[in-house]
């Protein structure tokens, strides 16, 4: 019987106990796309695995493909993000990207661009803005999969959009006003909004730093695209809720804190 | 087609809804226990029912127990100034082997996970407050796995907890004893430096 091995270089984004001391893991890699493969004996002590597998690391595998499920041989950590892992906020948002990644993408179909992608957003998360980086990679991620929602014209009517602006997940990008009534359930946006969408399609995530946004745009720009998000997935993303139930409880926490030092 | 007696059926399937039993492994332990002393195959069904029957958490730390508060809570001989949080039941188990550890302990059933949806109020936290308030604990040992949950919950705990308890401290991380230097991952022995002691 011959063995199979072939390598990857992946990222971790789920990490599931399974039996004994054994892990299935979600991969993302660069040379197979989205992959599911077993880790076993990864949670024991002595395991020279253990740290290649961890959720969210960046790593070089050895696998041997089975006849159901392949399983990793070897594995070598790249990049760890251990400084992600300092900070609630940031935990959360490395999570959802990590969900997002899994949601989203096809099985084994590879796509280089988005796991450089996946990795420059993970290396920028603690330096620069997390949300505006977020929201960039939401962006850019749809569109790199073939989701890319029309913002130069009028999904509908393909003009250039004027007068009061909508977004409609349906029917995939900008409404005109005149084109409203195509999609009942279309949001409402402005063009400012859409201008600044099109910036951080546009833009090298590293470059977003320089962009200054006040907190409605950024809300707005939030509920767009997580709507166009969950039109195409049809389902929420269950770290998405946690974030912002991190910001709350960072706010409850910070307040605590202040009324226990001011008594 | 039956192959089964409805009751023989019947066992063997109670007994694949246990966590990796196959329909195989079954089907043998549904035989062997038909095979087995009377003694054998009664005390186990009796065991199963009487910890079920009896078994609930503790209102104190949350660990299972049969008598309220459990005996680790009762335990006069144990400190009451010091508290190790841990994820699971089992990590009680696992912290009480080392016998290095004369405390009390808090259970918090789970971790916070923001993939799963696992936030900090479906953990036992309410109850961890509770015990601090008017007490005089002054230590508490975040014994949450080494992994992004555990983390993420030691995170938490330890800015809901820094400023009600003098000293909030974290296990430490590195490398198991008798492991060989060559074979230990990367991330382990980076671990294992950052956390290095000075020689007594």
């Amino acid at each position: 019987m011959t063995v199979k091995l072939y390598k990857v270089e992946a990222v971790v984004l789920r990490a599931r106990d399974c039996g004994n001391a054994d892990k299935l893991l979600i991969l993302y890699s660069k040379e197979h796309g989205k992959i599911k493969v077993m880790a076993h004996g990864a949670s024991k002590p002595a395991s020279r695995k253990r740290g290649a597998v961890q959720l969210f690391s960046h790593s070089r595998f050895l696998i041997n493909s089975g006849r159901e499920l392949d399983s990793i041989s070897q594995g070598e950590v790249i990049e760890m993000f251990s400084y992600l892992m300092e900070d609630l906020e940031m935990i959360s948002y490395a999570s959802y990207l990590a969900e997002l990644v899994d949601a989203i993408a096809p099985e084994g179909v590879p796509n280089g661009p988005l796991f450089e992608l996946l990795l420059t957003t993970m290396r920028l998360l603690v330096a620069g803005d997390a949300e505006l980086l977020t929201r960039a990679f939401e962006i850019k991620t749809i569109a790199l999969l073939g989701y890319r929602p029309s913002l130069e014209q009028c999904a509908h009517c393909q003009r250039p959009p004027e007068g009061r602006l909508y977004f409609s997940p349906a029917i995939g990008g900008v409404l005109c006003d005149t084109c409203k009534p195509a999609d009942l359930l279309a949001l409402p946006c402005n063009k400012g909004v859409v201008e600044t969408l099109k910036l951080i399609l546009r833009w090298h995530p590293a470059k977003l730093q320089q962009l200054k946004i006040e907190r409605p745009a950024r809300n707005q720009i939030k509920s767009l695209l997580y709507e166009y998000i969950r039109y195409h997935l049809e389902r929420d993303l269950k770290s998405a809720a946690f974030i912002s139930g991190s910001g709350q409880v960072r706010q409850v926490l910070m307040y605590k804190n202040n009324l226990r030092g001011s008594k | 087609m039956n192959y089964y007696a409805r009751p023989v059926a019947r066992l063997i399937d109670e007994m694949g809804k246990l966590p990796g039993i196959g329909p195989k492994t079954a089907q043998r332990l549904a035989f062997y226990l038909l095979n087995a002393p009377a003694d054998t195959a009664l005390g186990l069904a009796r065991a199963i029912k009487e910890a079920r029957a009896s078994i609930r958490y503790c209102t104190v730390c949350g660990n299972y127990t049969d008598e309220d508060p459990c005996f680790i809570c009762r335990d006069e001989r144990r400190g009451r100034d010091v508290l190790c949080v841990v994820e699971h039941p089992r990590d009680v188990v696992a912290m009480e082997k080392t016998r290095s550890f004369g405390g009390l302990y808090h259970v918090l059933h789970g971790a916070i996970s923001p993939m799963d949806g696992i936030g900090p109020e479906q953990l036992n936290i309410r109850g961890l407050l509770k015990r601090l308030e008017g007490r005089d604990v002054c230590e508490v040992i975040l014994a949450t796995n080494p992994n992004v949950e555990g983390d993420a919950t030691a995170l938490y705990l330890a800015g809901l907890l820094k400023p009600l308890v003098p000293r909030v401290t974290r296990i430490a991380h590195g490398l198991p004893v008798g492991a060989d230097l060559e074979y230990a991952d990367e991330v382990t022995l980076g671990k294992s430096l950052e956390g290095r002691q000075e020689m007594k």
